[in-house]
């Protein structure tokens, strides 16, 4: 859990550069992303944990924070 | 009588299950999709479908995933109306999907050009030297200061020009970085693409050449329509220059919103965008707020589109039939035979296909396989008469088949020509 919470954060900032974001924080609320974003940390997200995100896993719900996020892998990566 | 322009987008297109309900509910577009498989020796409905958000993002899935994607519903389009706009304009990728639906480049070839293009640019995108980055909320000189700011002139490059306030950008990884921190700093919004090469920029020089020679041995084929191309923002019409723009394409920028002036100059006042989901019509909007934009993979533009058209009898009386196009063929072409007795028959064949045409406009055009294949070999056989060059007769061939949707089931005849 917490290897993945480091290497998503890691991620994130290269979006957020201006931003320190919180864990549970809502990334869409904050308004600087769009849908291209949302396709990169897919992508991210299957190649950097060798999960596979089914479509019915793409749900604004599982992308919303830091800790949504992390869960999501955890749930895909057992 | 409102004039179109259709619009193919490029990459951000892709989703995983686009293209779907066109699969199933269009013959013509289920063919097309077996036809990309057949010749690229890849399950491309599999792929589109069922495929993982990584894997149709991969470069040269996406390229494939897109071009037949879009050509599905283009392809749908003329099942339903079959009237070619008086452009057609594709973004990046999709100027490859844009020149199948003119005629020029055969699918089938289309999807080697892409495999090709594909391959040299994962060789660049092994390298890791750069990346491409979407900029909003900017504007031109904001990003050329930015550019300068960030002394990054010569390794960061603007890629697509989408529209007064989108821009695309490519460059060497570590000057972009600076450039991308310049702008969020002007509170520019700043989208990095990791996986994507940096196209459109100098970054591609070494790609070239191959590339170049690879395209010039494909065999380019007459304009049913021009298409505005990104390399020059100007109409394309002719086979010949198609090698040379393919492969500036690579190293130039995507002349995108200046396009929409052009389209707008020229009198068009429609833009059908033939892609699964809205993507370019915003652009457009934004550049040309005059235009009406249908995206043709939405439903209810489809609905709205169907009722602009059913009110308007100009389009009705344009939309191609069997018939009426071996007749238009037959006129349009000239006589080079001197024999007034052989050119009788010549006479013969149109007034028979008349009466065919004649008959069947009390039911909506409607001609029966068996009908549509008497009516092609007897066109090929009064063209013969005419003494037509072979290439000629390929060519109107060709334009019947496109125009008619029917070159799956007559592919055997155009083989034989």
């Amino acid at each position: 859990m917490e290897t993945t919470n480091v290497k998503v954060k890691q991620f994130l900032s290269k979006f957020f550069r201006k931003h320190e974001l919180q864990d549970d924080e809502d990334i869409f609320s904050l308004g600087f992303v769009n849908s291209l974003f949302a396709m990169q940390l897919v992508m991210f997200l299957e190649k950097e944990f060798g999960i596979k995100v089914d479509n019915k896993d793409l749900d604004m719900s599982n992308f919303k924070s830091i800790n949504a996020i992390c869960e999501l892998v955890d749930r895909k990566a057992s | 009588m409102d004039k179109f322009a259709f619009i193919f987008p490029g990459q951000g297109t892709q989703f995983t299950q686009m293209g779907k309900s066109f699969y199933e509910q269009y013959p013509i577009a289920k063919q097309t999709f077996e036809e990309a498989s057949d010749v690229s020796g890849m399950d491309v409905a599999d792929l589109c479908f069922n495929g993982s958000v990584s894997s149709i993002n991969e470069f040269n899935n996406m390229q494939l995933a897109i071009l037949t994607t879009e050509l599905a519903i283009f392809r749908s389009y003329m099942d339903d109306y079959g009237v070619y706009p008086q452009f057609a304009i594709g973004h990046s990728i999709g100027e490859y999907a844009a020149l199948v639906s003119a005629g020029a480049i055969t699918f089938a070839d289309a999807i080697q050009i892409m495999e090709k293009r594909g391959d040299l640019i994962n060789d660049i995108l092994q390298k890791d030297m750069g990346h491409m980055t979407i900029v909003e909320k900017t504007n031109h000189e904001m990003i050329e200061n930015s550019i300068q700011e960030a002394n990054a002139q010569g390794s960061v490059f603007i890629a697509c020009f989408n529209s007064n306030s989108q821009y695309a950008i490519s460059g060497l990884h570590d000057k972009l970085d600076l450039v991308e921190q310049r702008l969020l700093d002007k509170e520019a919004v700043v989208s990095p693409l990791f996986s994507s090469p940096p196209i459109h920029s100098p970054i591609m020089n070494e790609a070239c050449m191959e590339y170049l020679e690879f395209l010039e041995d494909i065999e380019f084929h007459p304009f049913q329509f021009p298409i505005i191309s990104n390399y020059t923002g100007a109409p394309l019409s002719d086979p010949k220059k198609i090698a040379k723009s393919l492969t500036y394409h690579l190293t130039h920028p995507v002349l995108f919103a200046s396009s929409m002036d052009v389209l707008h100059r020229y009198g068009v006042t429609s833009t059908i965008e033939m892609s699964p989901k809205l993507l370019l019509s915003e652009f457009i909007k934004e550049n040309v707020p005059s235009m009406k934009t249908y995206c043709y993979g939405l439903f209810q533009d489809k609905q709205r589109l169907d009722q602009v058209v059913s009110n308007d009898t100009n389009f009705e009386k344009d939309m191609p039939n069997f018939a009426g196009r071996c007749l238009s063929i037959l006129v349009s072409t000239e006589n080079n035979n001197d024999n007034q007795e052989q050119y009788k028959q010549v006479i013969q064949i149109y007034e028979h296909i008349k009466e065919k045409y004649n008959t069947a406009s009390q039911e909506g055009h409607r001609y029966a396989d068996e009908l549509q294949s008497e009516m092609l070999n007897k066109l090929i056989q009064a063209l013969q008469i005419k003494k037509l060059e072979p290439a000629q007769i390929r060519e109107c061939v060709k334009r019947l088949l496109d125009e008619t949707n029917s070159f799956y089931r007559f592919a055997n005849v155009l083989q034989a020509l």
